[in-house]
C-alpha cells in the first residue's frame, strides 16, 4: 500500500468520522476542533485535492445558496479504496502502539 | 438573514490564486464563511479575515509560480535563442522583415503625430476659429473682421492676416527682400500665443508704425543689437519702428511668417488706386475670430450668415460665412487628412505583410521544431504551456526587432525630414503615445503573427513526431498560398498607386499649361526700382537676347486676386460673381506666350488701351454668354472700358484648380513685377546681362530673380513628397514580402526534395525543374493581381479626383505592375529554385 502524508491521513480519518455535512468548511472546523492546533485553508484543500486524484475520495455538488454567492457545496465521501486505506493505517498503527502502553515509560 | 458579499477585488485575487480543482465550490466557501464571521463578529472582522487568508496564501503561491515560471522560462530562452543561432538566414529575414516593417510604422506615426500637432500650441486653441466665405475658401472681405466684432458679442477679438509679396527692407547697409511679410490687426496676438522675447503682444500693434519681427530676421539686421525701438524701411518708402521680437514660428504652425506689420499699411501702400477699402467686394484677407467659451458654433455660423447676407445689396442667399476651426485649418487647406489615411493605410499593409511573413516563416520551419515538441509533451507539457512558449518566443523576436526598428529609425531620421521637408526630433519617440503605440505594436504583431504557428505547433501527436511522419497537412499550405496572395496583392497595389501618382505629377509637370513658363523670369519691384521701371524694361526691350517686357501687379506663377465688382451688358445682377484679375503692361501676350482666341494685344498703337482696354480668357467669355467678346464694354475699378482680346484659357493656378474666368486690365501704374522672357539657352550669359543692367540702374537694390517654372513646381512639392514618401514605403512592403517568399521557397524546395531528385534521375532537365518550382509561385502571383488590380483601381480613381485636370489611369499601367510583380517574386525565390534544380540527387535520395 501507499502511504499517505499526515494531513492527508488526518483529513480521510475526519471525512469518514464527521456527521456534519462533509464540505470544506465542516471539514476544517472538525480537524481544528480535534488537533486543537490552527489549520490553514490550503493545508485543507491541498490534501482534499490529492486524495481524490488518487481516488480515496469522491466529491459531489449539492445544491447552492445564496449565502454562498450562489455556489454549490462540494461534499467529499471515502471510496472503498479510501476505507480500505483508513483500516490498512489502522492496522499498522496498531501494530506499532501494542507494547507501548505507557509513553511517560523510558524504554530501556 | 442579510447575505454579505465578500470585497470583489479580494474576490477576484482569490481566484487568480486558487490552485484547485473545485475552484468554484472553494470560493463558495469562502463566501460562507465570510458570511458566518460577519455575523459574528462583524463585516469588518470578516474582510480582515477574507483578506488575510488571502495574504497568507500568497508568498507560497508566489514563491511557486516564480520558481517554476522561472525554471520553463529559462528553458524556454534557452530554446528560442538556440534556434535562432541555429537557422541564422530564416531568424535574419524573420527580425529584419519585422524590424523594417516596424521602422516604416514607426516613421508613418512620426508623420501623422507631427501632423496632428499643427496649431495645437497657441493658449485656448480650441476658441480661435477662421471665418471662411462663400465656397469655403479663405479670403474673405476687407471689412468684414471688424464688423463681426462690433456685431457680435461672442466674438472676442478679431483680425486679418494676409501675406504680402516680397517688400524689400533696409536699414543702414542691409537690404533683404522679406517673403515672409504679414499685415495684421492689433488683435493678432491677442488671438494667437506665438512667444514673444521681446515687446509685449497686447499692445505691440497699436501703433500703425509698428513692426514685429521673429529672431531670425533681428538675428539678420540687428546681430548683437537690442532691436527693440529701431526703425526697419520698408520699400524705402516707410519707417517702421520694432515694437517686438517673437521667437521663430514652429514648423507645425499653419500661419508662416518673419515680420508682421500693422493692416492699415496694406491699405495705404498696397491697394489698387479705385478700389473702395469699405466695400464687401473686395475679398483679399483671411479673417481670423477667437470666441468666448463654448459658443454653440452651429448657431454662431447660422447668425454671421444672416449678417454676412444683409451686408449684399443684392440679397444673395448663396453666401454663406463659416467658422472653421483654427486646429481643423491644416486638414482643411493641406488636406493633410488623406495623406494621413493614405500612410495609414500603407503602415496597416506594411504590418500586415510582414505578420504573414512571420507565419508563414514560421510554420514552414515547423518540421525543425517537431522532435522539440514531441519531447515536451512526452514530459507532460500541456498545449497550453506550448502555446504560451511559442507566443512567448514571437513576442520576443518583434521586442528584438523593435530594438533593431529603433536604431533604424534614429540612423534614418534625417533622411526621412529631409524627404517629407518636416523637423521631427529624434526624442520625440519618447512621448508617452507613442510609446504606447510601440507597445502596442509589437504586442500586436507579436499575438498576431505567433498565434497561428503556436496553434500549429502545440497540435503535432507526439508519437507521429517522434515516429518521423510529420504531416503538415494539406489545410496548413492553402492558408499559407492564401497568405502570400493577399502579401502580393498588397504589393500590386502598392505598386499600381505609386505608379499613377508619379503619372499624374508628370502629367502636371508636363502638361501645356498655356503660357511660356519656361522661358520667363519675374523680378519683383519695389521703391526707387518700382520708380525706374520705364526705364528698365526699355531698355532690356531694347536687347536681342531678351524676347520679351512685360509687367504684372500679381505674380506669376499664380495669381490669387478675384473681385465681385466687374461689370458688363447682361450681368447676373442677382449673384456675386468672383471673377480673377490682375493689372499688366503692353506685350502681356506676346511676353507670356499665350495664345490670342480672336482680337489683339494690348499695343501702344491704339491709345484707348491705356484707358480701356481689357484682355480676357475663355472662361470669362463663356461665363458672359458671348459668342464673340471683342469690341464688348467691360467695367472694373472705374475704369469703363471694352475688350479688345480674347485668349485661351490658361492655367495660372495649380492643375488642381479649375481655370476660373480671368482678365487683364492694362495699367502699368499698379505694375510691382518686371517680367521678362528669355531663351533658355544661354541663360546664365543672359541673366548676367540682366543684372549689369540692374546694377547700374537701381544700383541700391539687390537683384534677385525667380524662374516662373521652379516656382510652378514648387505648388506641388506636398504631392511630390507624399509621392517620393508612398516609394519608398512601397519598396519596404515589397522588399518585406520578397523575404517571406525567399524563406517560403526554400522551404517548398527542401519538401520537394526528393521528387525533384527522383525527377532528375529519370531525366528532367535543370529549366525544366526551376520552371515546375516557379509555375506555383507564377500562379499565386497571377491570382493575387486579379485581386488588387480591382482595389487599386478604385483607390486611384478616389485619388485622382483631387486634380481638376488629371491624366488617364490607363491599363498599361495595371500590366506592367502584374508583371513588375511577377518578376519580383521569381527574381526572389530564383535562388532557392535553381540551387533546388542544381543538387545532385544523390543527396537528395541516399538517406533512405
Amino acid at each position: 500500500m501507499k502511504y499517505l502524508s499526515r494531513p492527508e491521513e488526518l483529513v480521510l480519518l475526519t471525512i469518514w468520522k464527521m456527521k456534519e455535512e462533509p464540505y470544506g468548511i465542516n471539514i476544517r472546523k472538525y480537524i481544528t476542533k480535534m488537533t486543537g492546533k490552527y489549520w490553514s485553508i490550503g493545508s485543507i484543500y491541498v490534501p482534499l485535492d490529492r486524495l481524490e486524484n488518487k481516488g480515496y475520495l469522491t466529491s459531489s455538488l449539492v445544491s447552492p445558496t445564496s449565502e454562498r454567492g450562489g455556489k454549490s457545496k462540494r461534499f467529499y465521501q471515502l471510496t472503498k479504496e479510501g476505507l480500505k486505506q483508513l483500516q490498512e493505517i489502522k492496522k499498522i498503527y496498531q501494530a506499532f502502539w501494542k507494547d507501548l502502553p505507557d509513553l511517560s515509560v523510558k524504554k530501556t | 438573514m442579510r447575505i454579505l458579499k465578500p470585497p470583489a477585488i479580494a474576490k477576484a485575487v482569490l481566484w487568480l490564486i486558487l490552485n484547485h480543482s473545485h475552484p468554484e465550490t472553494m470560493i463558495g466557501d469562502f463566501e460562507e464563511m465570510y458570511n458566518e464571521i460577519a455575523r459574528n463578529k462583524g463585516p469588518f472582522r470578516a474582510k480582515i479575515w477574507y483578506w488575510s487568508q488571502i495574504i497568507l496564501t500568497f508568498p507560497s503561491f508566489v514563491k511557486n509560480s516564480i520558481y517554476w515560471g522561472a525554471t520553463m522560462f529559462t528553458n524556454y530562452f534557452k530554446m528560442a535563442l538556440r534556434f535562432i543561432k541555429k537557422h541564422k538566414v530564416f531568424s535574419l529575414i524573420n527580425i529584419s522583415g519585422l524590424a523594417v516593417s516596424m521602422a516604416c510604422c514607426l516613421f508613418i506615426t512620426l508623420w501623422i503625430f507631427d501632423e496632428l500637432s499643427f496649431d495645437k500650441f497657441h493658449a485656448d486653441s480650441d476658441q480661435i476659429y477662421q471665418a471662411l466665405g462663400n465656397g469655403r475658401i479663405p479670403s474673405t472681405p476687407l471689412p468684414l473682421a471688424a464688423a463681426l466684432k462690433e456685431t457680435f458679442p461672442e466674438v472676442i477679438y478679431a483680425s486679418r492676416f494676409e501675406g504680402i509679396g516680397e517688400p524689400l527692407f533696409r536699414r543702414e547697409d542691409k537690404a533683404f527682400y522679406e517673403n515672409g511679410v504679414a499685415v495684421v490687426d492689433p488683435d493678432f496676438f491677442k488671438i494667437f500665443s506665438f512667444p514673444f522675447l521681446q515687446g509685449d503682444p497686447d499692445t505691440v500693434m497699436e501703433d500703425i508704425y509698428s513692426i514685429v519681427i521673429s529672431e531670425r530676421i533681428a538675428n539678420k539686421f540687428f546681430p548683437g543689437e537690442d532691436p527693440l525701438g529701431k526703425a526697419l524701411t520698408m520699400n524705402d518708402e516707410l519707417d517702421l519702428t520694432v515694437r517686438g521680437v517673437m521667437k521663430d514660428i514652429p514648423q507645425n504652425s499653419t500661419l508662416q511668417f518673419d515680420i508682421a506689420i500693422h493692416y492699415d499699411i496694406r491699405i495705404s501702400n498696397f491697394t489698387p488706386a479705385g478700389a473702395d477699402i469699405n466695400s464687401w467686394g473686395w475679398w483679399s484677407p483671411n479673417t481670423f475670430l477667437k470666441l468666448q467659451k463654448d459658443v454653440s458654433i452651429i448657431a454662431f455660423d447660422q447668425k454671421i450668415t444672416k449678417f454676412f447676407q444683409s451686408k449684399f445689396e443684392k440679397g444673395n442667399d448663396d453666401e454663406a460665412l463659416t467658422a472653421l476651426p483654427f486646429t481643423e485649418r491644416r486638414f482643411f487647406f493641406w488636406e493633410t487628412e488623406q495623406y494621413i489615411m493614405i500612410y495609414s493605410v500603407i503602415a496597416v499593409f506594411i504590418v500586415i505583410v510582414s505578420c504573414i511573413n512571420f507565419i508563414n516563416l514560421s510554420t514552414a520551419r515547423s518540421a525543425n521544431r517537431a522532435c522539440e515538441i514531441g519531447i515536451r509533451k512526452v514530459v507532460g507539457a500541456f498545449r497550453k504551456n506550448l502555446i504560451f512558449q511559442f507566443l512567448g518566443e514571437s513576442l520576443f523576436l518583434t521586442l528584438t526587432a523593435l530594438v533593431t526598428a529603433l536604431l533604424i529609425v534614429s540612423t534614418v531620421l534625417p533622411f526621412f525630414n529631409s524627404l517629407t521637408g518636416k523637423q521631427i526630433a529624434a526624442d520625440s519617440l519618447n512621448q508617452p503615445s507613442i510609446l504606447l503605440i510601440m507597445l502596442g505594436l509589437v504586442l500586436f504583431i507579436g499575438i498576431a503573427s505567433g498565434s497561428y504557428p503556436a496553434l500549429i505547433l502545440s497540435s503535432f501527436k507526439p508519437v507521429q513526431v517522434m515516429k518521423g511522419h510529420l504531416n503538415l497537412g494539406s489545410s496548413g499550405s492553402v492558408f499559407r498560398k492564401v497568405l502570400v496572395v493577399i502579401q502580393f496583392s498588397i504589393s500590386i497595389i502598392l505598386i499600381i498607386g505609386t505608379g499613377i501618382v508619379y503619372k499624374q505629377l508628370s502629367y502636371i509637370k508636363t502638361k501645356d499649361i498655356g503660357y511660356a513658363k519656361d522661358q520667363l523670369i519675374t523680378i519683383s519691384l519695389k521703391g526707387e526700382s518700382r520708380r525706374s521701371y520705364d526705364i528698365l524694361k526699355n531698355r532690356l526691350n531694347a536687347d536681342n537676347r531678351i524676347l520679351g517686357v512685360t509687367g504684372m501687379a500679381d505674380d506669376l506663377p499664380n495669381f490669387g486676386w478675384t473681385s465681385s465688382t466687374a461689370e458688363w451688358e447682361g450681368k447676373d445682377t442677382t449673384k456675386e460673381i468672383h471673377i480673377g484679375f490682375n493689372f499688366v503692361d503692353y506685350d502681356v501676350a506676346k511676353t507670356l506666350g499665350i495664345e490670342l482666341v480672336e482680337g489683339r494685344d494690348f499695343s501702344r498703337e491704339f491709345m484707348a488701351d491705356a484707358e480701356s482696354g481689357y484682355l480676357v480668357n475663355e472662361e470669362l467669355v463663356k461665363l458672359m454668354g458671348l459668342e464673340s467678346a471683342v469690341e464688348r464694354p467691360f467695367k472694373e475699378f472705374g475704369k469703363a472700358g471694352k475688350i479688345i482680346g480674347v485668349f485661351k484659357n490658361t492655367h495660372f493656378l495649380p492643375l488642381t484648380y479649375q481655370i476660373n474666368p480671368l482678365y487683364f486690365q492694362l495699367n502699368p501704374v499698379r505694375v510691382n513685377h518686371l517680367v521678362l522672357r528669355v531663351p533658355t539657352e544661354n541663360m546664365p550669359a543672359t541673366i548676367q546681362f540682366i543684372k549689369d543692367t540692374w546694377e547700374e540702374i537701381v544700383p541700391m537694390y539687390p537683384f534677385e530673380y525667380r524662374f516662373v517654372d521652379a516656382d510652378f513646381d514648387r505648388a506641388y512639392v506636398n504631392i511630390e513628397r507624399m509621392g517620393r514618401l508612398a516609394n519608398v514605403f512601397t519598396f519596404f512592403a515589397i522588399f518585406i514580402a520578397c523575404l517571406g517568399l525567399f524563406g517560403l521557397a526554400s522551404f517548398t524546395a527542401g519538401q520537394r526534395s526528393k521528387e525533384i531528385g527522383i525527377r532528375k534521375v529519370l531525366g528532367a532537365s535543370m529549366p525544366g525543374i526551376v520552371v515546375l518550382l516557379s509555375s506555383e509561385f507564377t500562379k499565386w502571383v497571377l491570382i493575387a493581381n486579379v485581386i488588387g488590380w480591382p482595389v487599386a483601381y478604385l483607390v486611384m480613381h478616389r485619388w485622382l479626383q483631387n486634380f481638376a485636370y488629371r491624366v488617364n489611369m490607363g491599363f498599361g499601367i495595371f500590366i506592367l505592375s502584374g508583371l513588375a510583380a511577377l518578376t519580383i517574386a521569381l527574381v526572389a525565390i530564383s535562388y532557392q529554385t535553381i540551387k533546388a534544380a542544381t543538387a545532385n540527387p544523390v543527396d537528395s535520395l541516399r538517406y533512405e
